[in-house]
């Protein structure tokens, strides 16, 4: 409980910290509350309005996320504020009223309040968004589809069941749905846990910690990481007999390391499966 | 990714959609009228469902709402019944010939009896599209420049975002393994203990499984291209339904609002739970369908007092996103909104009264 109210306590400076468009909100429910009396849909901006203090404060905050099954963060309660629809309403009144009717004579007025919520529209965009990264993403769906395109034609046949680096294991999934894996997506993006019952045993995290360490520890410009490896390896109990002995045992048959991966762990991974690994752009793969 | 093939699947869809809401507004309506003339035992004037304030932007969306029914129809026979894939594609496809059966019967008997009305009705449509000033011209095309600006974006930026999200790796297994939530999206592997029973109802991703079936594309051209397309021009339908709710005088503030909406679509699209994030990223999930398209089209129809219609929001809700026990967030709105207009008119009655007194 106490974590689901600081949830409601910290969500709304989560919700603007983001761009500014509930401050675009806000100021519109002021301004439909200020004209109210002409108001002619007064059943909306009531509702607006106190479906978004039922929001803000935490007590009812908390209480709308256990109505919406706890499931979904803070920010989802706000889908039942009409958050779009009022501030559009508002903006519609504000230009109209300014352009009296949309008359072209009104220009001198309407043209340059127009520029002005224009600005402030503009000013109020959040900096981020996934559109930045997108050719990051494609190079990885590419990298992925190579591999797949290269591994194929070695694994005629047989079930694939991959352990991989974190990025190639969630892009195979979404390309080939034929492919196995002895952990997915759910083991490092929490919310996804709550679409199943089921959880990941001991040894699967073991397989998921070796995993991230092998991509932590890559040489990179001739940084020498053996020494780290070591000692995360120390840390974590982690060994790589091990852990090849429980992918095993999980029906992994095709492994893919970064083609940078420590000499160390590489070599170990050599010896103890007694497989030679192969190169497909970027990575070195393990027919097992 | 080609997206020429997911343009013409998203407008297939739409133009089912169309004719299936059509036919359903159209038998609504009529079962509507008959009930009336039942309770009332005497003739009531003659109604035309078109005219009652429903429009084709009510039809596309009361279509989309239906087409969502169907295949949870189809979805929950087969997981109850223990049904593979293929065989819910085949119970989908049958009770889509029946709705499409029923929608095609109510056209034309409303055809068939309206014949004289819908000569008239085409005349005023094209001495109304005259009657057009400049500046309503100007703001129609300054609409369709952002939306279609919009859309270019939303299609370049396919599938860009999928955290806390696995439609596509669900459709892909239900396609693979020919069953429906048999294994773990995640990994593939059979489930040991199961998923939630209240998820097993969510029909979204046996719904896309549909139209990759039907249509031969891959899971990954229809869940992120093709669904977001049909859900884009969805989601402006609701909100000119919104914008003829708030502004039925003037066609002039419908457009404006309807810009408007487009540019708060840009500045919303930062933060993930915003509707512009949403429409421009992700349009294929359950959590944006309820935000951009049933929301909006409930607003609309609780403002226009059509209480009746609401409820397939409410119930849409429930099939498509996880919900307390089918009470979703579209129920709280109704709710809000009903209560909202009750006290208004409750306060309207009692000032009413004290005047009088």
């Amino acid at each position: 409980m106490a974590e689901l109210f600081h949830s409601a306590w910290t969500g709304w400076f989560r919700v603007t910290g983001e761009g500014k468009i509930m401050a675009l909100f806000l100021v519109s429910l002021l301004f439909l509350w200020i004209g109210g009396r002409q108001e002619k849909k007064k059943a909306l901006l009531r509702y607006g309005i106190f479906s978004a203090l039922c929001c803000i404060f935490p007590v009812t905050a908390a209480m709308l996320m256990l109505y919406q099954t706890r499931f979904y963060h803070y920010e989802w309660i706000w889908s039942m504020v009409p958050v779009t629809i009022l501030t559009a309403y508002a903006g519609t009144r504000v230009l109209a009223e300014c352009w009296q009717g949309f008359r072209r004579e009104a220009w001198r007025r309407g043209l340059p309040l127009t520029a002005g919520l224009l600005a402030v529209a503009f000013l109020c965009c959040g900096q981020s968004g996934p559109g930045a990264a997108r050719a990051d993403e494609r190079a990885w769906g590419e990298r992925t589809e190579r591999i797949l395109e290269t591994v194929g034609p070695d694994m005629e046949g047989s079930q694939v069941c991959m352990w991989a680096p974190r990025k190639i294991m969630e892009y195979v999934r979404r390309l080939d749905g034929s492919i196995l894996l002895p952990y997915g997506r759910s083991m490092w993006e929490g919310d996804l846990g709550g679409y199943s019952l089921d959880t990941y045993s001991r040894e699967m995290e073991q397989l998921y910690h070796w995993m991230s360490l092998a991509e932590e520890t890559c040489m990179e410009d001739g940084f020498d990481t053996t020494e780290m490896v070591r000692e995360r390896m120390e840390e974590q109990m982690l060994s790589t007999e091990a852990c090849l002995e429980i992918a095993e045992q999980a029906g992994v048959n095709l492994l893919v390391l970064p083609e940078n991966v420590n000499r160390i762990l590489l070599d170990e991974v050599t010896c103890f499966t007694g497989v030679s690994p192969r190169q497909v752009s970027g990575y070195y793969y393990f027919r097992l | 990714m080609n997206f020429v093939p997911a343009l013409l699947l998203a407008l297939a869809v739409l133009c089912l959609c169309g004719f299936l809401g059509s036919g359903a507004l159209i038998f609504f309506d009529f079962v509507g009228s008959f009930a009336a003339k039942r309770r009332h035992r005497k003739m009531l004037p003659q109604r035309n469902g078109m005219n009652q304030g429903l429009n084709g932007a009510d039809a596309l969306l009361t279509g989309g709402v239906i087409l969502t029914g169907l295949a949870v129809t189809a979805h929950a026979a087969a997981v109850f019944t223990g049904q593979s894939f293929s065989r819910c594609t085949v119970i989908f496809l049958c009770v889509l010939g029946a709705a499409l059966v029923l929608a095609a019967v109510s056209i034309l008997f409303f055809v068939l009896s309206h014949k004289k009305q819908q000569d008239t009705g085409k005349a005023s449509v094209f001495s109304e599209m005259k009657k057009m000033d400049s500046g309503e011209r100007v703001l129609i095309i300054l609409f369709g420049i952002l939306a279609a600006v919009q859309l270019f974006y939303m299609i370049r930026y396919a599938g860009v975002y999928v955290e806390g999200d696995m439609t596509l790796e669900t459709v892909g297994s239900f396609l693979q393994t020919d069953g429906i939530y048999q294994v773990d999206p995640m990994t593939g592997q059979a489930y040991t203990v199961g998923m939630p029973d209240r998820l097993k109802i969510l029909c979204l991703p046996t719904l896309y499984g549909f139209l990759c079936r039907l249509s031969g594309l891959a899971p990954g051209t229809v869940v992120t291209a093709a669904v977001p397309i049909w859900v884009f021009v969805s989601s402006y339908a609701a909100f000119f339904c919104v914008g003829r709710s708030l502004f039925p005088e003037s066609r002039k503030k419908r457009v404006c609002f309807l810009i408007i909406v487009c540019i708060l679509m840009w500045v919303g699209c930062s933060f993930h739970s915003l509707d512009g994030f949403g429409l421009l990223y992700c349009g294929y999930r359950g959590l944006t369908i309820r935000n951009l398209v049933l929301i909006p089209y409930l607003v609309s129809l609780c403002l226009r007092k059509k209480r009746g219609m609401a409820l397939i929001c409410i119930a849409a809700e429930a099939c498509i996103v996880w919900t307390f026990y089918g009470m979703g967030v579209c129920l709280l709105t109704a709710a809000g909104l009903c209560l909202a207009e009750r006290g208004l008119h409750d306060g309207r009655v009692s000032s009413g009264g004290k005047g009088a007194a």
